[in-house]
């Protein structure tokens, strides 16, 4: 199937293992990906509490870019995810403010869509579209053995426009399982506030304390690795975890992985491929027996 | 858990630093003008991790249409009097 693909911000710098290892996961399921050149940064949570059209206007920018290609948009970002959405839906029931986007994106020459633009988080469309039993046929190397904790962070499930459903929260899940892994389950924690934007939460302790309660759940209950689906929670734990072991005196060495990367491993994709050299807690000794090509890092 | 989004006190700094520096988040360039700088001390060691993993990008992403971001704001203003 094809779909409209925008590398956000964080797949395009401090999270480009994200980009990396969605393109090639998506090259190994035959997805098509028509990547739409011009979006800018959506805005969350930045522009979020600042000012609504001004918000509502640079979703509503990236919204006019991809509905020319006239396919569904997926984004591996939570943050894109519920913002895009989020300006769908208020743009839907607020007439005088999406005339009122409509005028000025009029001065750039881009018409907001009348019915919006169909956002998709890459998970959904993995259980939705690809489904689980096509997923593991593309499958190399079964993940046997390896203990993985899903950590679904905050964004994907909250601010109402997410995976409202609570069945959504077995979807990760189900992927691991196709992939062969053994669900480790964070009943407590894993939709766990991860701190919003990596270096710039102002709550540092409040981001810390609860990123730690993910990581000692995720330990206790037997986790090797922890695997999220989204960007900036994936970033979150694994570049605050040596931070969290000084500050709180723990001894953390949890690897945190994409799912693309965890998927990638599993298809027999290179580590090189899938960028697992940007995870800043080393997942080479966890993933050494599945991985199709070991080179230590 | 109540969730909630972060606001942080340097938005509009942020904002005009983003849409400045072509349209993307640039974690480096911003987050110099925006920490205090006791925690700055602190958060080194993660900027060096961060680099070195070759996720820290100095040079800002420039989108294409980034001048369609300068002429938004300024139909904003316009339009708020």
């Amino acid at each position: 199937m094809s779909y409209s693909y925008s590398p956000t911000c964080y797949s395009s710098g401090i999270a480009s293992h994200c980009g990396t290892s969605t393109r090639a996961v998506a090259k190994a399921l035959g997805m098509e990906f028509t990547e739409v050149e011009g979006c800018n940064c959506c805005g969350s949570p930045l522009y979020g509490k600042a000012s609504d059209l001004e918000a509502l206007c640079f979703a509503a920018r990236n919204l006019a870019l991809i509905q020319r290609s006239g396919n569904d948009m997926v984004t591996s970002c939570s943050f894109c995810y519920i913002t895009l959405n989020w300006a769908n839906a208020t743009l839907s029931r607020d007439e005088e403010l999406r005339g009122k986007v409509s005028e000025v994106l009029s001065a750039i020459n881009l018409d907001y869509p009348e019915d919006g633009v169909r956002v998709r988080h890459l998970l959904e469309v993995l259980i939705n579209d690809t489904t689980c039993d096509t997923v593991s046929t593309v499958v190399k190397r079964r993940l046997k053995g390896l203990r993985i904790a899903p950590y679904y962070g905050p964004h994907i499930t909250s601010l109402g426009y997410g995976f409202d459903a609570p069945e959504s929260l077995i979807f990760l899940d189900q992927v691991i399982e196709a992939l062969g892994g053994e669900v480790v389950p964070l009943p407590k924690s894993k939709t766990q506030w991860c701190g919003d934007s990596p270096l710039l939460t102002c709550e540092e302790e409040r981001a810390l304390t609860s990123m730690l309660k993910v990581l000692e759940e995720a330990e206790t209950n037997g986790a090797q690795v922890i695997v999220a689906p989204c960007p900036l929670a994936q970033t979150n734990l694994d570049i605050y975890q040596p931070r969290i072991n000084g500050i709180y005196g723990k001894g953390f060495h949890l690897p945190v992985l994409l799912l693309t990367q965890i998927m990638g491993v599993a298809f027999g994709i290179s580590p090189s491929s899938l960028d697992l050299d940007k995870n800043v807690v080393s997942p080479y000794k966890t993933l050494s027996p599945y991985l199709s090509t070991w080179d230590e890092r | 858990m109540k969730q909630r989004m972060s606001s942080p006190p340097g938005g509009g700094m942020i904002r005009e630093a983003m849409l400045v520096m072509g349209g993307y988040f640039n974690p480096f360039r911003v987050m110099g003008g925006y920490f205090n700088p006791f925690r700055v001390w602190g958060i080194i060691p993660l900027w060096i991790k961060l680099f070195v993993h070759r996720r820290l990008p100095l040079i800002p992403t420039r989108i294409e249409g980034r001048e369609e971001i300068g002429a938004i704001r300024a139909r904003i203003k316009e339009m708020e009097g």
